[in-house]
């Protein structure tokens, strides 16, 4: 009996020893971290869906919770919002700056605390250790300019609706825009205009290009949110099938409006996929993951193929990530994002 | 008494000066000017179609143009206007998704409109508060709702009717401009044969003085913030059917800041007393060619709202000072 006792407390000990790391492993795997989103407000329908898609994915992670926060437009609220956070101490805070010069001192706050910040859709180069969320906002624009330059035959007149100047993500698709078009010595951009969030705006600058200028061949338009006023504007001076019309964020309506043809070309970017995406990397960090300064969302041009075999065959080259409007209707209307970390 | 009071408010502009011409066409050689710079800036501008498109963005504009007018002469202030408009918007999107039903969504709107001016008649007449203080708690407060009933989404409204409303033609001329010049004829037939409109004039030249005469005058100054609160719901319906589409950051306020703009380079007196449905009519026009001259000229949207400003102050001005010397001269 003495030797088969030792044999059996032996045998406790290991198991107990296997159970232990078995227990610590999941408690690391399935670490319970609270991160704190800090948006520039939540009232636009874009950052509603994305904090709709930030939601879908913290309920998916089981082991998250995320705070939403609106600075209101004000530049004093997101500073104090980020402070309130370091205060707060959780686990990770992910800003979307109004002013990135402005958000640093607070910043500086949260990486002396030991916060991981994030810094979504504007690369903010600082000290402090900060990924920034990415997307690929100058090239795909530049190559979506370039569908609809080789749709019009590499000749024509386009006019231009960007957001606002200063602006992270309006800068660089104006960028890509006007990159992209002195490729065409026969385009001629005739204007362009900031339309900034507002579809009405969007509308009466469209109406106005329309008094202004006798032939309008293309219209780029920044975000689908202003686009359905530009092209309501179009349907109304009935010239939806002499201008030819891209945009860019993948909004279910718009990818409608392509597979119907009222489109060339959108770029999915997707506000539901974006703010679970950018939850799922907070989360990670959150949990110690190590990441690129830059992390970039996955993005996908959604076209008829007849229309890329047509840009194709006019000289369109690049080698772009491209969906069906269908396929881009279901990804739009859910949160699914293709990213994950190395744990 | 209606007619004495229009006369007391008319006697002083009947005899034709050229302080009198400034005064009451000065909003008119502006219109004129302004035109002159357009034909220069774009050989386009006189073509019918042109017209034709540029009468459309005058429509939103216009409406709460006439509802601001209406306050702003009886000595008041309506701030909530924009926002009203975005709230309006909203309720229209939500009752049309809901319920599919077109005619029960704008019906809904437009008692909207009447609960946002009951509101601000209410708080000024009853509660005695100040319009400005009173109109931008409101503001907010519209503002504020707009956002959480749709709570930052949009909402499709395509009904045959309303594209019609927002962009239908008959003989050629946008449904909605001949709108307008159907409630501008409302508004004229308010202000020159209603007791309402003559009094929005007396009220704004002299309160206390209607009040000794025994007119109750927090009754018409309730009613035009009614009706300041109908021309906002009117006008958001309008927007609407333009753009077939709502979200909560529809109107606001660029929209507020223009139709005042529009009602003050019309010749509607800041302190009251003073106003007309034309001169409003033309204010208008100016304002949104002045926004179409930008532009064409691909002006930053920041030196637009500058430019505007420095045109409302030189009217101001100019107003102020026509208005001293004919003091000095009667006197």
């Amino acid at each position: 009996m003495k030797k088969y006792s030792k044999f059996i407390v032996i045998m406790i000990l290991a198991l107990s020893m296997t159970l232990s790391f078995t227990f610590v492993g999941a408690a690391a795997e399935t670490k319970q971290v609270k991160i704190g989103m800090v948006m520039i407000d939540l009232t636009n329908p874009f950052f509603v869906d994305m904090m709709n898609g930030g939601d879908l994915a913290e309920k998916e992670d089981g082991n998250l919770e995320v705070i939403w926060k609106s600075a209101e437009g004000s530049v004093e609220k997101e500073i104090s919002l980020i402070e309130n956070f370091v205060e707060q101490k959780v686990d990770a805070i992910l800003i979307d700056p109004l002013d990135v010069d402005a958000v640093k001192p607070a910043m500086e706050k949260a990486f002396k605390a030991g916060i991981p910040l994030v810094t979504m859709g504007n690369f903010v180069d600082t000290p402090y250790g900060n990924i920034s969320t990415l997307y690929n906002d100058r090239i795909d624009y530049r190559n979506l300019t370039r569908i609809l330059c080789y749709y019009l035959d590499s000749k024509g007149n386009v006019v231009h609706i960007f957001g606002k100047k200063g602006n992270f993500v309006s800068d660089e698709r104006l960028a890509g825009f006007e990159e992209a078009v002195k490729e065409f010595p026969d385009i001629k951009v005739l204007a362009v205009q900031p339309g900034e969030w507002d579809p009405a705006l969007a509308q009466r600058i469209m109406e106005d290009y329309l008094t202004a200028y006798p032939k309008i061949d293309g219209l780029a338009v920044w975000h689908d949110g202003i686009m359905y006023g530009a092209i309501t504007a179009i349907r109304s001076a009935g010239l939806m099938d002499e201008i030819k019309v891209v945009s860019y964020d993948g909004d279910i309506e718009s990818s409608k409006m392509v597979k119907s043809g009222e489109l060339v070309a959108d770029l999915l970017t997707g506000a539901k996929r974006i703010g679970a995406w950018n939850v799922k990397v907070g989360a990670a960090l959150a949990r110690g993951a190590k990441l690129d300064q830059k992390v970039f969302l996955p993005t996908k041009f959604v076209i008829l193929e007849d229309t890329l075999n047509k840009v194709m065959a006019n000289g369109f080259k690049e080698d772009i990530q491209w969906i069906t409007p269908d396929e881009a209707i279901q990804i739009a209307g859910s949160a699914v994002v293709d990213w994950t970390w190395e744990k | 008494m209606v007619e004495n009071v229009k006369s007391v408010t008319t006697k002083n502009n009947k005899s034709f000066t050229g302080i009198n011409f400034l005064k009451n066409y000065g909003n008119v050689l502006l219109l004129v000017l302004v035109a002159i710079i357009m034909v220069f800036l774009n050989p386009r501008f006189l073509s019918l179609r042109n017209i034709l498109n540029l009468s459309k963005p005058i429509v939103p504009t216009g409406i709460v143009a006439l509802g601001a007018m209406f306050v702003i002469m009886s000595g008041g202030i309506d701030l909530s206007m924009g926002f009203g408009v975005s709230l309006v918007a909203v309720v229209l999107g939500i009752v049309y998704l809901n319920t599919n039903s077109i005619l029960l969504a704008i019906i809904v709107s437009l008692i909207t409109g009447v609960l946002m001016g009951v509101l601000n008649g209410a708080i000024i007449t009853k509660l005695k508060m100040l319009p400005f203080i009173t109109t931008l708690a409101t503001m907010s407060i519209f503002q504020g709702l707009a956002y959480l009933f749709l709570f930052g989404k949009m909402a499709w409204v395509r009904h045959p009717f309303t594209v019609f409303l927002g962009n239908g033609n008959i003989f050629g001329i946008p449904f909605p401009f001949i709108f307008l010049l159907i409630i501008y004829f409302i508004g004229y037939l308010i202000l020159n044969h209603f007791k309402l409109g003559v009094y929005a004039i007396a009220i704004g030249n002299n309160e206390e003085g209607l009040i000794f005469a025994g007119v109750n005058v927090d009754k018409y100054k309730f009613y035009l913030y009614v009706l300041s609160g109908v021309l906002t719901s009117i006008c958001a319906i309008l927007l609407i059917s333009r753009l077939q589409m709502t979200t909560p950051t529809i109107g606001g306020i660029p929209i507020l800041l223009d139709a005042i703009a529009a009602t003050i380079i019309g010749g509607t007196s800041l302190t009251g007393g003073k106003g007309s449905v034309r001169g409003t009519f033309i204010g208008v026009i100016v304002i949104i060619l002045i926004g179409n001259i930008l532009n064409l000229l691909n002006i930053d949207p920041n030196y637009r709202d500058v430019f505007k400003g420095m045109v409302i102050i030189t009217v101001l001005f100019f107003d102020r000072a026509v208005n001293a010397r004919q003091f000095a001269k009667l006197s």
